[in-house]
């Protein structure tokens, strides 16, 4: 329908459109051809082109010890986040569960609660066992905020398989835990794939929590981050914030197209 | 009689469609079509998926600019005029009722969008529900009306402006088979009663000759032919239009000569009489098709000095009022015939042999040029 | 369907259409888990976030109750102090701001996505998602280096010969609401998408078909179908801002407090953590019930999706 789409009336809207995309990849994206430059103050554009602050984010042990430190935090909570929450997901959707729907409301809480309100409720927990500051709360913590996501994805895959393929596979002869293992879980692996995805990354990119339980030693990225935009906001802090972007992007798009295999 | 949604009759106007064509890069939906729409005429195109009808429509609404051509409406070149602009009605082919509107307020929708008064436009949505016999409906939003009543509110949304031009495209395909032929009839009534012209797509070839005062066949963007029903049925120009409507039967054969009137051919060595159809030349000796229908075959069991060619019954089939014999015929050739189901075709059974003949007014005969 | 719901759906039954879900209304049937099984996969998830989550969370708002010993005196105070009251009245009027500023600024995005060619909605779809996958933290940095004091706007400013020296664009309660807004746009936009792209193409030009101009197309037909779509976005940036921490304690000055930076500024700077627990009792009731209040407007679209 051309005739609907381009009319001389819509260029106002076009470019009121173009504007609010403007609006929207400005701020995201203006720190990757900050990162580049040479200079220890902002400007824009840059006018060379180097890897300076990329070099002294690399030799940083500060810089350094938080990204790995976030690394293995996320890592871990991947894992654990998935495998619980695939669990979850298949109680949920294909077991009988007494009070189905309060477990499901029960399990996508995190999502309404705010994260202030998380992250200071959870220190005052953690401290007087010592598990602030330590691999092991955080990915406790973690995986608690990831397993929403999970469960939501995993179910949604769940949801959207045939049913009929299971009793397909018990008509052939396959008991019910096989044949979840040789068709289900086959069938679903790709959103279970972007359900991990998910997990890593609300861990690697949390912020609120992270800042309040982080230890002087460990500390996250995100929380390094965080200090440094407060304190110093050296150009590193760009080349670190482009390092997340892409690593984010590239982690969403096979996320996203895993999980859009699963609808076909 | 209920009244009419508004006190002048609606009078609908000629169309001419002239020369209109649209390309989607090399693709040519519509090439070159011209057509005229009489005042008050029921006009349906017809076409297999993918012949352009739509698009033709579409384009007549406005929804979508021609290429090349133009199209007059009641004498005025409407062919960029927006479509809101138009005045032509439109029943869509899964209504596009608004499901945030009640009926009544679907109906007034284009009255209001032309700044009549509230209490006329209550006025003419009242006639029009009874026009179309749904008079309790008016507060029934669109997901409280069954498939049919859907149907009827947007057919008296489409009328109650008193459109120059109905547009109708494939309304009918999302109704079981009982109700669509009921709501047939009910549209044919209602466009006599008002005189108004309407323009149906579908690809149901029965219910264009069902309904239609003339069928435009339509194929790959051109019309094929254009005729009232019988005309088409009977006497098909091209053997694409003898192959959509209605069952036809092909033999292939050979033309020995033919005269002004009438030619004779021969199928598998038999020597039969038939009629060239219009435009369908072909030189003595040529390849030809020759078309039959079904109900138009004669079919006598095979004795000595029986005319006719020779086949086999393969199947017979009862289809209620009427009966179908599958014949093999010796080329290899499988034709169908219909007959009474108390004729004498009854009789025959799977394995008899046969004699298959016609009278040469029904039999039309086409160069074989075509698969 | 809920009883409380279905006169609602009676009364806007084009809701159903909003959120065609298929139901899978489960039959207990012998192709399911049993039930210990179930409980067995269940019960490693829930006691996590029981002992991560609950229980944090419960204890926090417990000591707003029972320290130093049990007392409403932390909820009085949040009322009986003018400066706590202002800074939720803030926190609730910056929210309705950004939910605004968001709503006028996704629909065209949102109409432009659901309305595109198939190449160009995807572009501009990805052009939402990507601020949405970057972390809060990188694009609340993106906004300072746009406008701190030495920071790109104020040097093209300065380089146009607009100004001498440079502006104070930070700290500011405007640009807390512009930065918020841009954070939070993407969840405006995609609820919008999903309702415009649910209504039927054919719904528009039936209505040009039938006389309406496309403006009035619009506001006749498009924009009430759009409801649900506008009601759920709203609700989803309305209740995040209520709750935002990151962007506000970075952009946000000393005069741009808001709950979330209140309640961390309690519990951290005044270690007065039972007045942090009866703030962050008082955030999380205005979420929930907001949250809540909402659904109940949405309840009819949910409760026609599980219909």
């Amino acid at each position: 329908m051309p005739s609907l789409r381009i009319r001389a009336g819509d260029l106002p809207l076009r470019l009121f459109g173009l504007a609010v995309l403007a609006f929207l990849l400005l701020p995201t994206l203006i720190m990757v051809p900050v990162s580049f430059d040479s200079v220890h103050f902002i400007r824009f554009p840059p006018r060379d082109f180097s890897l300076r602050w990329y070099r002294e984010y690399l030799a940083d042990p500060e810089w350094m010890a938080a990204t790995v430190f976030s690394l293995q935090i996320a890592a871990l909570t991947m894992l654990a986040a998935t495998v619980l929450g695939t669990m979850t997901a298949v109680a949920l959707e294909r077991g009988r569960l007494p009070g189905r729907e309060a477990i499901r409301a029960l399990l996508l809480a995190p999502l309404l609660v705010p994260h202030v309100v998380v992250a200071i409720a959870v220190y005052l927990q953690f401290t007087p066992i010592g598990l602030t500051g330590t691999t092991t709360g955080f990915v406790l913590i973690h995986t608690a905020l990831a397993i929403p996501y999970v469960v939501l994805v995993v179910s949604a895959s769940l949801a959207r398989l045939d049913p009929t393929l299971d009793r397909a596979a018990m008509n052939l002869g396959a008991s019910p835990t096989r044949a979840f293992f040789a068709v289900t879980l086959p069938l679903i692996r790709p959103g279970i794939f972007a359900a991990a995805v998910f997990a890593f990354l609300s861990s690697f990119d949390e912020t609120v929590v992270a800042f309040f339980i982080s230890g002087d030693r460990h500390k996250t990225l995100t929380r390094k981050m965080f200090e440094d935009i407060d304190m110093n906001l050296s150009p590193i802090i760009a080349a670190a914030s482009t390092v997340i972007v892409v690593v984010t992007i590239a982690l969403m798009w096979l996320g996203r197209s895993a999980a859009a295999q699963v609808s076909k | 009689m209920s009244p009419l949604p508004t006190e002048a009759a609606t009078r609908g106007v000629a169309v001419a469609i002239e020369d209109v064509s649209k390309h989607f890069g090399p693709v040519r939906a519509v090439d070159g079509v011209t057509l005229s729409v009489r005042a008050g005429e029921f006009l349906s195109l017809v076409g297999p998926s993918g012949s352009g009808k739509t698009t033709l429509l579409m384009m007549i609404a406005g929804f979508d600019e021609p290429t090349g051509g133009r199209f007059v409406v009641g004498g005025r070149d409407i062919t960029h005029v927006p479509p809101h602009k138009r005045d032509i009605g439109m029943v869509f082919q899964k209504y596009a009722l608004f499901p945030h509107l009640t009926a009544a307020q679907n109906i007034a929708f284009p009255l209001r969008m032309r700044g009549v008064s509230r209490a006329e436009r209550d006025r003419r949505a009242r006639l029009a529900l009874d026009m179309v016999k749904l008079p309790d409906h008016a507060d029934r939003f669109p997901a409280q009306l069954s498939g049919g009543q859907q149907q009827r509110v947007a057919l008296a949304r489409a009328l109650v402006f008193d459109p120059q031009v109905i547009l109708m495209d494939e309304p009918l395909g999302a109704l079981d088979k009982k109700l669509r032929q009921q709501m047939q009839l009910e549209i044919k009534e209602l466009q006599q009663r008002l005189g108004a012209t309407v323009i149906f797509v579908t690809h149901d070839q029965e219910e264009a000759l069902t309904m239609s005062d003339r069928v435009a066949v339509m194929s790959e963007g051109r019309v094929e032919q254009v005729g009232s029903p019988r005309a088409l049925y009977e006497g098909p120009d091209s053997v694409f239009v003898a192959d959509f409507l209605g069952n036809m039967n092909f033999f292939r054969g050979r033309l020995d000569h033919a005269t002004g009137e009438g030619c004779r051919i021969s199928v598998g060595g038999i020597g039969m009489a038939a009629q060239p159809a219009a435009g369908a030349v072909a030189q003595p000796g040529s390849p030809v098709q020759v078309a039959v229908r079904p109900e138009r075959l004669m079919v006598s069991r095979e004795e000595a000095g029986t005319a006719g060619i020779p086949g086999r019954i393969r199947q017979q089939v009862f289809n209620g009022a009427s009966l179908t014999v599958v014949i093999d015929i010796a080329d290899g050739t499988t034709v169908q015939a219909a007959a009474d189901a108390r004729s004498a075709v009854a009789e025959l059974r799977p394995g008899d042999r046969v004699a298959v003949g016609w009278s040469a007014v029904d039999a039309h005969v086409f160069a074989d040029g075509l698969p | 369907m809920t009883d409380a719901a279905a006169p609602a759906l009676r009364r806007r039954p084009w809701l159903r259409t909003a959120r065609a879900a298929p139901a899978t209304a489960a039959p207990v049937s012998r192709d399911r888990l049993s039930r210990r099984a179930s409980l067995l996969l269940v019960s490693p998830a829930l006691l996590l976030l029981g002992w991560a989550f609950f229980l944090p969370v419960a204890a926090l708002l417990f000591r707003s109750v029972s320290e130093p010993t049990w007392t409403l005196a932390h909820y009085a105070r949040l009322i009986d102090e003018p400066l706590y009251l202002r800074i939720i009245l803030r926190t609730l009027w910056i929210s309705a701001g950004v939910t605004v500023l968001a709503l006028v600024l996704g629909y065209p995005i949102a109409l432009w996505i659901a309305r595109a060619r198939a190449g160009v909605a995807a572009f501009v779809t990805l052009c939402v998602l990507i601020p949405l996958w970057t972390s809060v933290l990188v694009r609340s940095y993106g906004w300072i280096l746009l406008l701190q004091r030495n920071g790109i706007v104020n040097s093209w400013l300065k380089e146009w010969g607009f100004i001498d020296r440079s502006l104070a664009l930070l700290y500011s309660e405007t640009t807390v609401l512009v930065a918020m807004s841009h954070v939070l746009l993407p969840f405006m936009i995609l609820p919008l998408v999903s309702s415009l792209k649910n209504i039927s193409p054919d719904l528009g030009k039936a209505a040009l078909n039938l006389g309406a101009s496309p403006w009035r197309g619009f506001v006749h037909v498009t924009l009430p179908l759009s409801l649900p779509g506008i009601f759920a976005g709203c609700l989803m940036v309305f209740v995040l801002s209520l709750g935002f921490y990151i962007t506000p304690a970075l952009l946000g000055g000393p005069r741009t407090l808001m709950i979330a930076t209140l309640i961390s500024q309690q519990a951290t700077e005044m270690l007065n953590w039972p007045f942090a627990g009866a703030i962050s009792f008082v955030l999380l009731a205005l979420s929930l019930a907001i949250t809540f209040a909402f659904r109940k407007l949405l309840g009819v679209e949910r409760a026609a999706a599980h219909a």
